[in-house]
């Protein structure tokens, strides 16, 4: 991959050569990842603009991270670092604001983007989903919108993978459950 | 509440779902969000201040111990002033020489009450009546006091 190939030199250039080339490097790969990696952090963290700051702290710390050795899988490590960014953003919530937010301000689905027809589903879907817990909420975004294997999603939460399937297949139960309970738009 | 009072969503078999789901389009990031990582990745990697903590630290350490030592300076300076003695007398930690200490001084065994004290009576010798009156009270008591 393209990218990668970038990346890889990056990594292998001394700092100061890879901040010069870093304009060019991580501009690529920013248009190749972020829109995947926004739509993770706001599955992750309750308010968009934590997202924002999160996805900015991910890619500066690739940056950080050159000189250090090669990254073999460039999206698993993507997928990884955002979700450490997204624990230290609720961690460090958690100590400032002492209340849990109870869901999310936003899913991944952008209303405005929803063709008229998808739109009534859309907007039931998307309520659902902010009522989902995070990591269920976390599960069926990377399944369904981002595409990853089990084996992919298994290595990125840290569990086995017949334990990233069956919480798969509750967390879709669970959306079922409140889609098809009505109320899924109460809040 | 958009949802029909037929819920459609509860007899659709999880690929129907499924494929609801991954249809729907996703959000993207703001383009001014790309711009604020790129310009990050320009700016030097150690922000503004991170090194100016420490240093700011280490400045007020090294003031604190120079008013001390200025403080303890003058102190000493002023307690020697009253007493009459140089300033060095006030913290010896050996004993004058031999040559240093008047003979009486080591009569009457005040070299072992400590370096300071025999600095001190060495520099400033007791007046006549003191002296008579500290060897009477050696003499009788045996501790000079």
């Amino acid at each position: 991959m393209e990218i990668s190939r970038l990346l890889q030199r990056a990594s292998t250039s001394t700092r100061e050569q890879a901040c010069a080339e870093a304009g060019v490097d991580l501009a690529a790969l920013y248009d190749a990842y972020a829109a995947s990696l926004y739509r993770y952090l706001l599955a992750l963290l309750p308010r968009p603009e934590e997202a924002e700051d999160a996805l900015q702290e991910v890619f500066l710390g690739v940056l950080r991270r050159t000189g250090r050795g090669r990254i073999t899988d460039l999206r698993a490590y993507l997928f990884r670092a955002a979700r450490n960014q997204a624990f230290m953003a609720l961690r460090k919530r958690r100590t400032r604001e002492k209340t849990a937010e109870a869901a999310a301000a936003l899913s991944w689905i952008d209303l405005e983007a929803c063709a008229p027809a998808q739109r009534e589903i859309a907007i039931d879907i998307d309520c659902a989903l902010r009522r989902l817990p995070a990591e269920q909420r976390e599960i069926i975004l990377l399944k369904l919108s981002e595409d990853l294997t089990f084996r992919e999603i298994a290595e990125l939460l840290g569990l086995p993978r017949a334990t990233a399937a069956s919480r798969y297949r509750l967390a879709l139960e669970r959306l079922r459950s409140i889609l098809g309970s009505g109320d899924d738009h109460e809040r | 509440m958009t949802m029909n009072d037929d819920t459609p969503y509860r007899d659709m078999n999880d690929e129907e779902l499924e494929g609801l789901i991954s249809g729907l389009p996703g959000r993207q990031p703001r383009a001014a969000l790309r711009d604020r990582v790129l310009l990050g990745a320009r700016r030097p990697s150690v922000r503004r201040g991170t090194l100016l903590r420490p240093a700011f630290a280490l400045g007020a350490l090294l003031m604190l111990l120079l008013a001390d030592i200025i403080v303890v300076g003058l102190q000493d300076a002023g307690l020697a002033a009253r007493a009459g003695i140089s300033r060095s007398v006030l913290t010896a930690q050996r004993a004058p020489a031999e040559r240093d200490v008047p003979p009486w001084l080591r009569e009457i065994g005040a070299e072992e009450l400590g370096p300071r004290v025999a600095w001190m009576v060495a520099e400033r010798p007791p007046d006549a009546a003191t002296y008579s009156a500290l060897l009477a009270d050696l003499l009788q008591t045996g501790n000079g006091g």
